[in-house]
C-alpha cells in the first residue's frame, strides 16, 4: 500500500477525470468535492484514488437515509439509504466524499474491507443501524445492537415495536446470546468468534497434548477500561489471537439526535466522549456553524481552545491513570485523580459541569469566564509541568515500566493506514498528523501548535508522546488565556431556532484520541437528518488485534490502555 | 501434664500474638499506601481506622460462602486450608528472644524453609479447583514463581549459616553480635528481600493475582471466610518473613537500651514498611521476566554470594565485605539493564 502520495491534482480534478465518478458535485457550504458511483465500480474507484492518487485515509464510512425530496447535490427521489465514504489525502488533508445511492430492495454493495481492514466494523455498524449488505465482508454481523434484534434503527421506516422490548424478550435474548458462543459442554466455542481465523484454533503440536483456550477478556473486567470486551486466545500465556468486540454501551445517541433539535444534540454528544466531552461538542457546533453560515466571535474562539487543550489534560490524566494500573502500580492512578480534580473544578465554575458541560454552542460559548477565573487557571498552569514531572518520576524511568512496555506492540504505518488510526497511536508511530496544526479550527490558527511526534510506535512511545502532549496542552491553554481577546462571548443574530439549510457538512476535531468528526445532514428542519459521529477509538480500537496477536497475556491490558479506549464513543 | 499444659499455653499465645500482628500489617499497610498516594487510608472505625480489619473480617463472616457449581468441591474447600495452615506452622520455629525460642530446633532456619514451600500447594490448588481460566493461570503462575525463587531464596542465606557455623536460629541471631548480617552478607540480603516479594506474591511479583490481567488469580471464585483465610494467609505471611528476615540479617533481638522483642518488633516493621513502600512505588513484572530474573540473575548471584563467602570465612572480613558489595553493585547493574534493553529499536527523544 502506498502510503503518502504527493500530487497537485485538486480532488475535483480527479473525480472529473474518473468515468466511474457520476454527478461530480460538493457537498454544503464547506464545498467538500463529492462524486457518485454504483456498487459495481465503487470496489475500484475506491483503489484507484489509494493507489493513484493518494487519498489513503479513510476518514468515513457510513450512511444516511435518501432523502427523496431531489435537493441541490442531486440526491436521487427513489427511497433507499446511500452510503458514505469520506477519503483524506495526507499529503494537503483534502477530503472527497463518494456516494452511493442503494435504493430499497436492493440495499448491496462490495465490502471495502478488502482495501482497508479499519473498514469492516464500520461495515457492520451500518448494516446493524441500516440493514445494508456488504458482499465479501469476513464477518458481517451485528455490533452494537443484540444479534436476534428486529430491524434497522436508522431507517426512518423504523419503529419501535409497541410497548419497547419486553423483559422476557431481552431473557430470552441473552439467553440465546450467551449460548451461541458455547459448546455442548458449556466452555467457548472459538470457531463462534466472528472475524476470527479458524485455523488458529487447533492444537498446534501433534503427539504433544495442549489446548489452546479462549479467554472472555470482559466485559466485567477490571482493567478493559470501561465494557470492552476481548476475545482471547491463548497458547499457556501467550495470545494467539485476539478480537475486540463492542456494543456494551450502545445508548442510541445517533439515532437520538434525530429527534433533538440542534442545540439540544449538544447535550448528547457530552455523553459520547465523556472523558473529554469538549471535542465532541465542539465538532458537532462547528458543523452546524458551518451548515448555517453562522460565525463564532474570537473570544469564543480562544475559549473553545482553552477548553479543548484543559480537557485533553483530564483525558491524558485519565490515560496515564489507567496505564500505571494495567503494568500493576497502583500510585499514579490517585497521583493523576488528584490533579485532574482541580481541572474539573475549573470546568465546574465556569460550565457548571464536571464532565457533561454543554457549553459550546452555536455562534460561540455559553457564558464567559467568570470573574477571577482566568486568573486561576494562569496559576495552575504555571505549575503543571511539575506535576507531570511528577507522574514521569514514577514511571518513566522505572526499570520494570520500560521492561513492560519498551519493545511491546510495535504499529507500522502500515497497519496504522489499514485500520485509519489517528491521534497520538499515529503520531508515536511517526505519521505526523494533528488537525489542530493540520486543519485549523476555533483559534488554533492563533496559537502556536507543536506536535508531539514519536518515532518507534512501541507502548513506550505512546506514553512518551501522551506525556509530552500534556504539557503541550498545558503551555496551549496557557497561550489561549493570555492571548484572550476582548468582546462577546455568543455573537448576535445565532436565530432562536436552528434551521439549516438543506445540505451536509463534515467537520473534524482532534480529541485525545484521534480525529473525531461529525458529519451532520440536514433535511431544512429543526432536526438533523442524520449526525454521525467518526469514533477515533472505534478505528483504533480494532488495531487491537494485531496489536496484541503474539504478546503475553499481561501486556493485553497496557497495549489496550495504550490504545486509550473511551467506550461511551466507541458505541455511542 | 505439666508440659501439656505448657504447650498448649505456648500455642496460644503464638497464635494470638501473630493473629494480632498479622491484623496490624493488614491496617499498616492500608494507612502507609494510603499516605504514600496522598491519601488517609482507613479514617473511621476505631482511631485511625485501627478496626477496621475486625470490621473487615465480620462483613466476610457475613458473607456467603459461594462454591462454583462447575469446581472440584473437595478441593476447592479445601484449598485455603492448605494455604492457611503452613503461614502458622511456620512459627514454631521462629524464636522470638533468646529466652523464648520455642523449639530450639538444630535446623531452625532450614525448616522454615520447607514449611513455607508448601504454601504455594494451597494456591495451585485453589486455582485448580475453581474451574476458571484466570484463576488457573493464576496458580500455575504461582507454582512456576515459587517454585523459581525458593532456589534463590534459600541460596541467600547459606552464607549466613556459614558465618554461623549453624542453622539454629538463635545461634544465627547470636552470630551477629559484632555487625549484623546486612554488613557481613549484603548480597545475600538483597537477594533475599527480592525472593521474599516473590514468595510472598507481594508487588513486583504479585503475578498469581494480577488485578489487570487475572481479575484476582487463583482466588477470584473464592468469598466469604475462605477468601479471608488466603487473605489473612498473605498477610501473615508478610509478617512472617519480614521477621525472618529481621532474624537473618538484621540482627534479631540484638539492640541496645530497649528490651530484644521490641527491638525484634522496630526490625520486622521497617521491613513490613519496606514492602509496602515497594508497593506504592513499581509496576508488575510480566511472567517471562519474572522467571528469567530468577534463573538468569538470582540464582548465578545467590550462588556467587555463597561462594564469596566461603572465601571471606577464609580470609576475614577485609575481604568479605568488600567482594558482597561489589556484588551488589553487580547486580543493581544487571537489574537495571534489564529494563534498559528490553526494546531494541532505535529511538529519537519526543519531537516537538
Amino acid at each position: 500500500m502506498t502510503v503518502a502520495y504527493h500530487t497537485d491534482v485538486s480532488p475535483e480534478a480527479i473525480l472529473a477525470g474518473m468515468p466511474s465518478a457520476e454527478r461530480p458535485c460538493k457537498i454544503g457550504p464547506g464545498r467538500i468535492p463529492c462524486a457518485h458511483t454504483t456498487p459495481g465500480e465503487l470496489l475500484d474507484m475506491l483503489r484507484q484514488l489509494r493507489d493513484e492518487h493518494g487519498f489513503t485515509h479513510l476518514e468515513l464510512l457510513t450512511a444516511e437515509e435518501m432523502q427523496t425530496a431531489s435537493d441541490d447535490d442531486g440526491v436521487g427521489a427513489e427511497p433507499g439509504v446511500r452510503m458514505v465514504y469520506g477519503l483524506t489525502r495526507r499529503s494537503d488533508r483534502r477530503t472527497m466524499v463518494i456516494y452511493v445511492a442503494l435504493p430499497d430492495g436492493a440495499l448491496e454493495v462490495p465490502s471495502i474491507s478488502s482495501l482497508w481492514r479499519g473498514a469492516a466494523p464500520l461495515e457492520r455498524e451500518v448494516f446493524d443501524l441500516f440493514g445494508v449488505h456488504f458482499n465479501g465482508h469476513p464477518a458481517l454481523t451485528r455490533i452494537v445492537l443484540r444479534d436476534d434484534f428486529v430491524g434497522h434503527p436508522l431507517r426512518k421506516s423504523f419503529e419501535m415495536p409497541e410497548g419497547g422490548v419486553s423483559a422476557e424478550t431481552v431473557r430470552a435474548a441473552a439467553a440465546s446470546h450467551g449460548d451461541a458462543h458455547l459448546r455442548a459442554d458449556g466452555t467457548a466455542d472459538p470457531a463462534s468468534i466472528p472475524g476470527l481465523d479458524p485455523a488458529l484454533l487447533p492444537c498446534p503440536e501433534p503427539g504433544f497434548e495442549t489446548e489452546r483456550i479462549v479467554v472472555h477478556m470482559g466485559p466485567q473486567h477490571p482493567s478493559t477500561h470501561g465494557v470492552l470486551h476481548l476475545w482471547l486466545v491463548l497458547d499457556g500465556e501467550t495470545v494467539v489471537a485476539a478480537q475486540p468486540t463492542q456494543g456494551y454501551l450502545h445508548r442510541c445517541i445517533e439515532k437520538l439526535a434525530e429527534s433533538r433539535d440542534y442545540r439540544a444534540c449538544t447535550a448528547l454528544l457530552d455523553r459520547c466522549d465523556y472523558v473529554s466531552g469538549f471535542h465532541t461538542e465542539l465538532a458537532h457546533v462547528l458543523a452546524v456553524e458551518e451548515l448555517c453560515g453562522i460565525e463564532s466571535t474570537p473570544k469564543a474562539d480562544f475559549l473553545r481552545v482553552l477548553f479543548s487543550e484543559l480537557v485533553r489534560i483530564t483525558s491524558h490524566h485519565t490515560w496515564f491513570a489507567a496505564a500505571g494500573l494495567d503494568t500493576g502500580a497502583l500510585t499514579p492512578f490517585l497521583y493523576a485523580f488528584i490533579d485532574r480534580e482541580l481541572i474539573l473544578d475549573f470546568f465546574e465554575e465556569v460550565t457548571g459541569g464536571r464532565m457533561m458541560f454543554n457549553y459550546f454552542r452555536p455562534g460561540g460559548v455559553k457564558d464567559d469566564l467568570p470573574p477571577g477565573a482566568a486568573a486561576r487557571m494562569v496559576e495552575y498552569l504555571r505549575t503543571f509541568d511539575r506535576a507531570v514531572d511528577e507522574y514521569e518520576a514514577l514511571l518513566t524511568g522505572n526499570e520494570i515500566f520500560r521492561a513492560r512496555t519498551r519493545g511491546v506492540a510495535f504499529l507500522d504505518r502500515v497497519t496504522i493506514a489499514d485500520y485509519c488510526v489517528t491521534g497520538p497511536m499515529a503520531r508515536a508511530s511517526g505519521v505526523d498528523i494533528d488537525l489542530r496544526r493540520d486543519q485549523p479550527y476555533a483559534a488554533y490558527d492563533r496559537l502556536p501548535v507543536r506536535v508531539a511526534l514519536g518515532e518507534a510506535g512501541d507502548t513506550f512511545e505512546r506514553y512518551l508522546v501522551r506525556i509530552a502532549e500534556m504539557r503541550e496542552s498545558a503551555r496551549l491553554a496557557l497561550a489561549a488565556l493570555e492571548g484572550l481577546p476582548e468582546g462577546p462571548h455568543v455573537s448576535d443574530g445565532v436565530p432562536r431556532t436552528i434551521k439549516p439549510p438543506k445540505g451536509a457538512a463534515y467537520r473534524a476535531v482532534e480529541s485525545p484520541r484521534g480525529e473525531l468528526g461529525v458529519y451532520l445532514v440536514s433535511d431544512g428542519s429543526a432536526q438533523p437528518w442524520r449526525l454521525k459521529v467518526r469514533s477515533p477509538a472505534m478505528s483504533n480500537i480494532h488495531a487491537a488485534g494485531p496489536l496484541c496477536a503474539g504478546l503475553r497475556l499481561a501486556d493485553v491490558a497496557p497495549v489496550v490502555g495504550s490504545i486509550d479506549i473511551v467506550m461511551g464513543e466507541i458505541d455511542r | 501434664m505439666n508440659g501439656l499444659l505448657r504447650i498448649a499455653v505456648g500455642v496460644v499465645a503464638v497464635v494470638v500474638v501473630v493473629m494480632l500482628n498479622t491484623v496490624f500489617v493488614m491496617w499498616l499497610e492500608r494507612k502507609f499506601l494510603g499516605h504514600l498516594q496522598s491519601r488517609r487510608g482507613p479514617m473511621r472505625t476505631g482511631y485511625h481506622g485501627l478496626l477496621q480489619p475486625f470490621a473487615d473480617a465480620l462483613k466476610m463472616l457475613g458473607k456467603e460462602d459461594l462454591v462454583p457449581a462447575a469446581a472440584d468441591r473437595a478441593l476447592f474447600l479445601v484449598a485455603p486450608l492448605i494455604a492457611f495452615s503452613p503461614a502458622v506452622l511456620i512459627h514454631v520455629a521462629m524464636p522470638w528472644t533468646e529466652w523464648f525460642a520455642k523449639t530450639a530446633s538444630e535446623i531452625g532456619l532450614l525448616m522454615l524453609f520447607a514449611v513455607a514451600a508448601l504454601s504455594p500447594v494451597g494456591v495451585v490448588v485453589a486455582g485448580w479447583a475453581s474451574h476458571n481460566k484466570y484463576s488457573l493461570i493464576g496458580g500455575i503462575r504461582a507454582a512456576a514463581q515459587q517454585v523459581s525463587y525458593e532456589v534463590p531464596l534459600l541460596l541467600s542465606v547459606v552464607g549466613v549459616v556459614m558465618l554461623a557455623r549453624s542453622m539454629r536460629l538463635t545461634d544465627v541471631v547470636g552470630a551477629q553480635g559484632v555487625a549484623w548480617n546486612i554488613v557481613w552478607q549484603p548480597l545475600g540480603f538483597l537477594i533475599f528481600f527480592i525472593g521474599m516479594l516473590a514468595e510472598l506474591n507481594r508487588v513486583p511479583f504479585d503475578l498469581p493475582e494480577a488485578e489487570s490481567e487475572l481479575v484476582s488469580g487463583f482466588n477470584t471464585e473464592y468469598s466469604s471466610m475462605r477468601f479471608a483465610l488466603f487473605f489473612l494467609a498473605e498477610y501473615m505471611n508478610v509478617f512472617t518473613w519480614s521477621l525472618v528476615g529481621a532474624l537473618v540479617f538484621l540482627g534479631g533481638w540484638m539492640g541496645p537500651v530497649l528490651p530484644g522483642v521490641v527491638w525484634l518488633a522496630l526490625k520486622t516493621y521497617a521491613l513490613v514498611l519496606l514492602i509496602i513502600w515497594v508497593r506504592g512505588t513499581v509496576p508488575r513484572v510480566r511472567v517471562d521476566q519474572l522467571l528469567a530474573v530468577s534463573w538468569k540473575v538470582l540464582l548465578p548471584a545467590s550462588l556467587l554470594g555463597a561462594m564469596i563467602t566461603a572465601v571471606g570465612v577464609v580470609f576475614g572480613p577485609i575481604v568479605l565485605v568488600p567482594l558482597q558489595f561489589a556484588g551488589v553493585l553487580t547486580l543493581g547493574w544487571v537489574i537495571a539493564r534489564l529494563g534498559n534493553d528490553a526494546g531494541e529499536a532505535a529511538r529519537a527523544v519526543v519531537r516537538l
